[in-house]
């Protein structure tokens, strides 16, 4: 369900007193979209309590004069925004600022999902809390979009989740953390996004194609995860949450503190952390041993905003160790040959949080510092600049005592700085945006492995340049960007004989996209929209060279690939005949040129540890295309009904088969029911689901040692509710997943070959707020 | 209040460069600390003789020069006592691998393989500090001639105590397979 309406912010930008008696209060204020801070004219505003209504100006503004003290319902809409309401208390005349989503519907980036945010802390106690969110509070980032159509994840294990947006993974998706592109190891399938979920406010899909001020490379599509604006103004506010998981054991206590300064208006903070750990995973018939983690963050923002000018800064720590599932540690291709067909793995202790070999570390730094800057009458200028330290570090059961030594260690450091003008069109239905970015990596392989680096020492630089306008009408709007960019690879790798060799490898390319949006009523909105990008080939992809223990087989890489050329076509259709019934149907094709895959290779290896099959890098042509349907219905009374399905379809277009490891189809339907609430309870719901993933039946044969696992239906439940304990709000959140203690594989998780996934997790959460 | 913006900003920068530590000197290069390169069977007559040797060769471990093997032929009747070699030859001087299979030989046990109908039969020689069998040294008794395959496979963290284990059979081992080299035999 989209929710268009999403009120980032209301804050009284300024307050004047006034005898609290008279019905003389003025309510005025702005409406500005949240994206870019262009006014939004022609907004109706209502106050329900006093029956006036207005509308806004060319320049967003508004005013409702002679109103009375106390509580206000403010009922707002604009075209192209789903109707809303906030509540706010009037004491005193009162300006306020609201902020619109509403470039989420008309901008060329197809936004399936805008989830809604928790609302700024505000004197007037508007409650406008991220209640979807604080639902999947504790999840990974992957496991809580998930649930978006077309949506899935790529896993290793019960820990491990990577997100897959219409079937694409890794380096063809983009993970922006606070508006910084998350730079991790994420070519590997078994690293997750190293980003604390706790830090998000909002998490965003993209789906569609070439969102240019994204950056290359994201063919898939984009995922923004971004916490609330800081505040500025003060007010101490926080909050708390506790969650226990039965499977595994696991805890997790997070909690959230923000406020201003009164010494300084206008200054705002925050400060975040969490901890997790988590032991030995469940699966109906057997513990899965060795699928413990431990997982602590925090993060601390400091904003100030005066004027013409606001600067912030912020920085996040996240550190990660899990353990992968010591069945899945294998040697040669009879040892995986003889697990595959293993009903139960070979080993199955009985509980326990230790965290042994085979297992994982990682932690990231993200260092970001932004600057706006209004001029008059010259735009608005953004600079961000960005520095991440992303370290990992994996452990193998090794010979001699190598076992408490990484068997892989790197290191990868990232700058990256942007600046965007958007330039001032006065009254005109023009909204501009050009900018430059720049960006330095380096990787880094840590002396002391005992083993060679599966990928080599590299510095990458990358610099772009993009522009994007956009003309919108009030009933329809098109938008058209471009974009270039350059990198060059510097790469220092060892032969055979360890002889240094260095290469540079460059790489450019053009994306643009154009997309139009048309809402000829309140019933339906239609938009479409196609995008070229390019993705330049990872150096793991052009230089990776080894055995690959978890699945049996050599992977080599190929210096000789070429940029991936991706052309995507979206076409979405939204039906909202009244209130209570909202259908979106989206549809993509996606084509990609000298799309980069590991093709089996004629001849098999001959090791010590045995014969072994060789997968190299290749490049063919590829399409993928697929329909996402998204349907929610207030059926009766109380009830009402989600419905989702996910349907996906690929090809190989010069071997005339399929692509490996597509998501199988999907779909999924819930029923909720609303409690009746009152001043103690609200936000109280019961719901239940079932999800079914069918087999994937369209997979290539002979590359996969063990065929796609047969299909299955999960039952999950959930209930919530917010409670008023005297002064204090609590909300309680219930969540069962695989109620009916299923045993099962999927496809797109890695240890398939070894373990059956988790059975049944009831989860509780508490929160608290402050 | 622009100091503050400007201390906030000149802050992180700061941390920003202590933090990556922008070297840009070449990388060294690894040396393969658990690679085995060379596995060598060495069969010694018991009734005295030329020692026959099969061995398993890859120098530079996987890809770069391909792997080569070495095999002999064992006499008809003949009895021998087996013994294995590991060396990892990519460092200089080359290291013993068979001392750390040894040190750790409670977490490692090597099983051989003849194909079916071969004449190969043997038993183990030595013993971890538990008294299960290891396999750096083997008896062998050959039966009569024929030709066919050895496999000698070492598993690292097999179940020792699993039925059959310790008489040589792999069925129940578990454990990973850290060696796995086959050749042809033929017995005269």
């Amino acid at each position: 369900m989209t929710r268009f309406f999403l009120l980032l912010l209301l804050l009284p930008v300024s307050t004047f007193a006034q005898s609290p008696d008279s019905c003389q209060l003025r309510l005025s204020g702005h409406l500005l979209d949240e994206h870019d801070d262009s006014p939004l004219d022609l907004a109706t505003f209502y106050l329900v309590e006093a029956g006036v209504g207005t509308t806004s100006d060319s320049l967003g503004a508004f005013e409702i004069p002679d109103l009375c003290p106390g509580w206000h319902t403010i009922q707002y809409s604009h075209i192209g925004c789903e109707p809303g309401e906030v509540k706010i208390f009037l004491q005193k005349d009162t300006t306020i600022l609201l902020l619109l989503e509403h470039h989420v519907k008309w901008l060329q980036s197809v936004t399936v999902r805008a989830r809604r945010m928790e609302a700024a802390p505000v004197q007037n106690k508007t409650d406008l809390s991220g209640w979807e969110l604080d639902q999947l509070r504790g999840a990974s980032l992957a496991q809580s979009i998930a649930s978006v159509a077309g949506v899935r994840m790529l896993q290793t294990g019960p820990g491990v989740a990577k997100p897959v947006i219409h079937g694409l993974h890794g380096t063809r998706i983009a993970i922006y953390n606070n508006g910084i592109r998350q730079e991790g190891q994420e070519w590997g399938v078994d690293h997750a996004p190293e980003i604390d979920p706790f830090t998000a406010d909002r998490i965003r899909v993209i789906k569609g194609a070439a969102a240019l001020q994204y950056g290359i490379g994201a063919i898939g599509g984009v995922v923004l995860s971004e916490p609330d604006p800081l505040p500025e103004s003060p007010g101490l506010k926080g909050e708390a949450m506790l969650i226990g998981q039965n499977n595994g054991k696991q805890g997790t206590l997070a909690t959230k503190w923000q406020g201003g300064w009164k010494k300084l208006d206008g200054f705002g903070w925050r400060l975040q952390g969490s901890l997790h750990r988590g032991g030995d995973w469940k699966a109906p018939r057997y513990e899965l041993t060795n699928t413990g983690s431990a997982q602590g963050a925090a993060s601390i923002g400091l904003g100030y905003q005066k004027g013409r000018i606001s600067a912030s800064a912020y920085y996040s720590f996240f550190q990660s160790e899990w353990a992968v599932l010591r069945s899945a540690h294998i040697g040669n291709v009879a040892d995986f040959l003889e697990a595959i067909h293993r009903d139960t793995p070979l080993y199955v202790l009985p509980f326990s949080y230790t965290i042994n070999a085979p297992r994982q570390w990682t932690q990231h730094h993200l260092v970001k510092a932004e600057a706006v800057f209004r001029p008059e009458k010259a735009g608005i200028w953004t600079l961000v600049y960005g520095f991440q330290q992303n370290a990992r570090q994996e452990f193998d059961i090794r010979r001699a005592g190598r076992t408490a030594k990484p068997a892989l260690d790197m290191d990868l450091g990232t700058h990256e700085g942007t600046l965007t003008w958007k330039p001032l069109h006065d009254g005109s239905t023009w909204h501009t945006t050009v900018g430059i970015s720049f960006q330095y990596q380096q990787n880094r392989n840590v002396a002391g492995t005992g083993v060679r680096p599966l990928i080599p020492w590299f510095n990458s630089t990358t610099a772009g340049i993009f522009g994007i306008a956009r003309y919108a009408k009030p009933l329809w709007e098109i938008e058209t960007g471009i974009r270039m960019d350059a990198r060059q690879l510097l790469i220092k790798r060892f032969d055979s004989q360890d002889h240094l060799l260095t290469e540079k490898l460059p790489f450019q390319g053009l994306s643009a996209s154009i997309g139009a949006s048309l809402h000829p009523n309140h019933i339906w909105t239609a938009n479409v929209q196609a995008g070229t990008t390019f993705r330049p080939p990872h150096v793991s992809e052009l230089y990776s060279e080894g055995l690959h223990h978890a699945v049996a087989s050599i992977e080599q890489g190929d210096p000789t690939l070429q940029s991936e050329k991706a052309l995507k076509g979206v076409a979405g259709l939204e039906f909202h005949p009244h209130k209570r019934l909202n259908i979106q149907l989206e549809g993509y094709y996606t084509y990609i040129r000298d799309f980069i895959y590991l093709e089996p290779g004629p001849e098999p290896l001959l090791t010590i540890r045995g014969v072994f099959p060789v997968f190299q890098y290749t490049q063919t042509d590829a399409l993928l295309w697929g329909v996402d349907a998204d349907a929610h219905w207030e059926m009766w009374r109380r009830f009402s009904l989600d419905l989702r399905a996910s349907l996906l379809r690929s090809r190989d277009i010069r071997q005339d088969t399929y692509l490996l490891f597509m998501p199988a189809d999907r779909a999924e339907a819930s029923l909720r029911y609303a409690l009746q609430t009152n001043k103690k309870v609200s936000d109280a719901h019961l719901s239940a689901g079932l999800v079914r993933t069918g087999r994937q039946t369209r997979a290539p044969e002979g590359i996969d040692l063990l065929p796609p696992p047969e299909g299955y239906t999960l039952l999950q439940a959930s209930a919530s509710c917010r409670l008023l304990l005297g002064k204090q709000a609590v909300s309680f959140f219930l969540n069962a997943t695989n109620l009916l203690n299923t045993s099962y594989r999927d496809y797109l998780n890695r240890l398939r070959y070894y373990a059956d996934e988790p059975g049944r997790n009831i989860e509780l959460r508490v929160k608290l707020d402050f | 209040m622009k100091t503050v913006n400007t201390i906030f900003f000149a802050a992180s920068l700061l941390l920003a460069f202590t933090l990556s530590s922008c070297n840009n000197e070449d990388p060294v290069p690894v040396n393969e600390e658990e690679l085995i390169t060379t596995l060598t069977l060495t069969f010694t007559p018991i009734a005295g003789g030329e020692p026959v040797v099969f061995q398993f060769k890859d120098p530079d471990g996987i890809g770069g020069t391909p792997a080569v093997l070495l095999s002999d032929t064992l006499a008809a009747g003949a009895s021998y006592t087996g013994s294995l070699a590991l060396l990892n030859e990519s460092v200089t001087p080359a290291a013993d691998i068979s001392k750390e299979v040894e040190t750790e030989g409670d977490a490692h046990q090597f099983f051989f393989q003849g194909s079916a109908g071969l004449g190969l039969t043997f038993s183990y020689g030595d013993q971890d500090v538990n008294g299960n069998p290891l396999g750096l040294k083997t008896n062998w008794t050959i039966g009569t001639p024929g030709s066919g395959t050895l496999k000698v496979t070492l598993r690292h963290e097999p179940d020792k105590t699993a039925a059959g284990v310790s008489d040589g059979d792999i069925t129940l081992a578990g454990g990973e397979t850290d060696i796995e080299v086959e050749w042809l035999v033929v017995i005269q």
